[in-house]
């Protein structure tokens, strides 16, 4: 039980120190071999987007989906009926999340 | 005899045994002592650490701005009753979170960027939400750039790419400056005027030069005749093209052709322009450093222009990855460079009010000069409707 307790402490002290993860730490949970994937889907045709650019554009939509596109983990839109949205895979969520920005993904 | 000594064994033997069991009881007692005092102690210690991590930003003691004065009647404000940190937090654009919104009252945060919301009435709210009470206004600002659309939820606007006239991109920005206007806004980080998007296929106007120098100029016309402030964007140009995806740093060489449409802008009398990250050479050369932070490029867009100079967000990849690691650096740089205000997306309050104070501390440093804040400060609360008073004598 002390045992217990002494590791939920260790977790909340570390916490409190808001300690950052690096790359390789946080790939680890993604396949190593993933890339960040950023596309705009514009009335059929889809074109790759800079990861740069790409996050800050998240940021901005309403809200991401999981995508039918099998190509890609997330459809980013600012409303479900739009023409125009982003796609994206597992590790650019998880890249552009590291980086600070929100994606709202469910 | 023997019945005694046996009987006097088995006391023997019994109060021996009766010894152990006393001690071993009293190990027990002690052990479980101790464990309850361990048990206490981790409890309170997870308590007040779990208390610490849910108010980290609550440990930020921002007090209300009562020092600000401002005369109501006149909408005359006095610059020097902000303090240097409410003056550098002027010059910061921030990204909307509602939980924030107390600390950026408090702060005197220039702006708020707003992204997609799912109804008229949510943006009407929320903007109201942040604007009671605030004790200077703060700018709203928004990309309705004519491509992705933050209000598709419920109207639709022309792509750029398929504005054909003169006189439509007028209509288009004039309608949504309406727009805009009636919900609150300050500033349209728009027009794109790049001349070729290779990238989302829509944020440009399309033609030759002079025709897209013109449709953009004409949005603009529309877009400030609402009392919306337009932002040409992104100087000096070419940031829509296709690069190697996984390159963050991006170096690109600018020709005459890409400043004729921020040209056009200016003699539009375009209230804002926006600068890129990029690396740049040609006509505009940006000295090996990313072009929101270059005194070079930021002195060529001043040319004939006093508007707002408004650097891209700081947190993109193109101008952090330049810095490595040594955010300090960025930032004043971004601050030392010309720019009046700085889009930063993170909506981390403790990260935004570090910000502030390593700015502070490079004024107070004289690494700034506190007239440059002074100046960009100014044109921030004239942006906002005020006139400013600043009787500082400067050194």
């Amino acid at each position: 039980m002390d045992i217990i307790l002494a590791v939920i402490l260790l977790v909340l002290i570390i916490h409190f120190f808001n300690p950052q993860l690096s790359d390789t730490v946080g790939y680890a949970f993604q396949s190593i071999n993933e890339e960040p994937q950023c596309a705009f889907f514009n009335n059929e045709i889809t074109n790759s987007v800079p990861i740069a650019l790409c996050c800050a554009e998240l940021q901005k939509q309403l809200a991401c989906d999981k995508s039918a596109d099998e190509n890609y983990d997330f459809k980013c839109y600012t409303s479900k009926s739009a023409n125009y949205y982003y796609l994206i895979n597992d590790a650019a969520e998880y890249y552009c999340k590291k980086e600070g920005y929100l994606v709202k993904t469910a | 005899m023997m019945l005694l000594n046996i009987t006097a064994k088995k006391r023997d033997i019994l109060s021996r045994q009766h010894k152990q069991s006393q001690h071993t009881s009293d190990d027990i007692r002690n052990d479980i002592k101790i464990n309850v005092i361990i048990a206490i102690v981790l409890i309170i210690a997870i308590i007040i650490f779990s208390y610490l991590n849910l108010n980290r930003t609550a440990l930020l003691q921002i007090e209300s701005p009562n020092n600000v004065i401002f005369e109501k009647n006149t909408q005359t404000i006095f610059l020097q009753t902000l303090t240097l940190h409410q003056k550098i937090a002027q010059m910061i654009i921030t990204y909307d979170k509602k939980e924030n919104k107390k600390q950026l009252q408090d702060l005197l945060i220039g702006g708020i960027h707003i992204g997609a919301k799912s109804s008229k009435e949510e943006f009407l709210s929320q903007l109201n939400d942040y604007q009671a009470q605030t004790k200077i206004p703060f700018l709203f600002t928004i990309d309705l750039e004519g491509c992705g659309n933050p209000f598709e939820s419920f109207v639709k606007f022309p792509a750029v790419v398929n504005i054909s006239t003169n006189e439509e991109a007028y209509i288009v920005g004039y309608q949504q400056g309406l727009l805009l206007k009636e919900l609150g806004f300050t500033i349209n980080f728009a027009p794109v005027v790049d001349l070729n998007d290779t990238i989302w296929k829509c944020r440009s106007f399309n033609g030759t030069i002079e025709e897209i120098s013109e449709k953009a100029a004409s949005y603009i016309k529309g877009l400030q005749d609402t009392g919306i402030i337009a932002t040409a964007k992104h100087f000096p140009g070419k940031t829509i093209i296709a690069n190697d995806p996984h390159k963050s740093i991006v170096m690109t060489i600018i020709d005459k052709d890409d400043l004729e449409p921020f040209n056009y802008a200016k003699t539009a009398s375009v209230s804002a322009i926006m600068v890129s990250h990029q690396i740049t050479s040609g006509v505009i050369d940006s000295n090996g450093k990313p072009s929101t932070v270059s005194k070079e490029v930021n002195a060529k867009i001043k040319e004939q222009f006093d508007g707002l100079v408004i650097s891209d967000e700081i947190g993109m990849g193109g101008l952090k990855n330049y810095y490595k690691e040594d955010i300090t650096d960025l930032y004043i740089d971004v601050f030392n460079s010309g720019n009046d205000l700085i889009i930063y997306f993170n909506t981390d309050i403790s990260q935004l009010v570090e910000l502030i104070d390593i700015i502070e501390t490079a004024v107070r440093q004289g690494k700034i000069h506190e007239k440059d804040i002074d100046h960009s400060v100014q044109k921030i609360l004239e942006a906002k409707g005020f006139t400013v008073v600043n009787n500082k004598l400067y050194k």
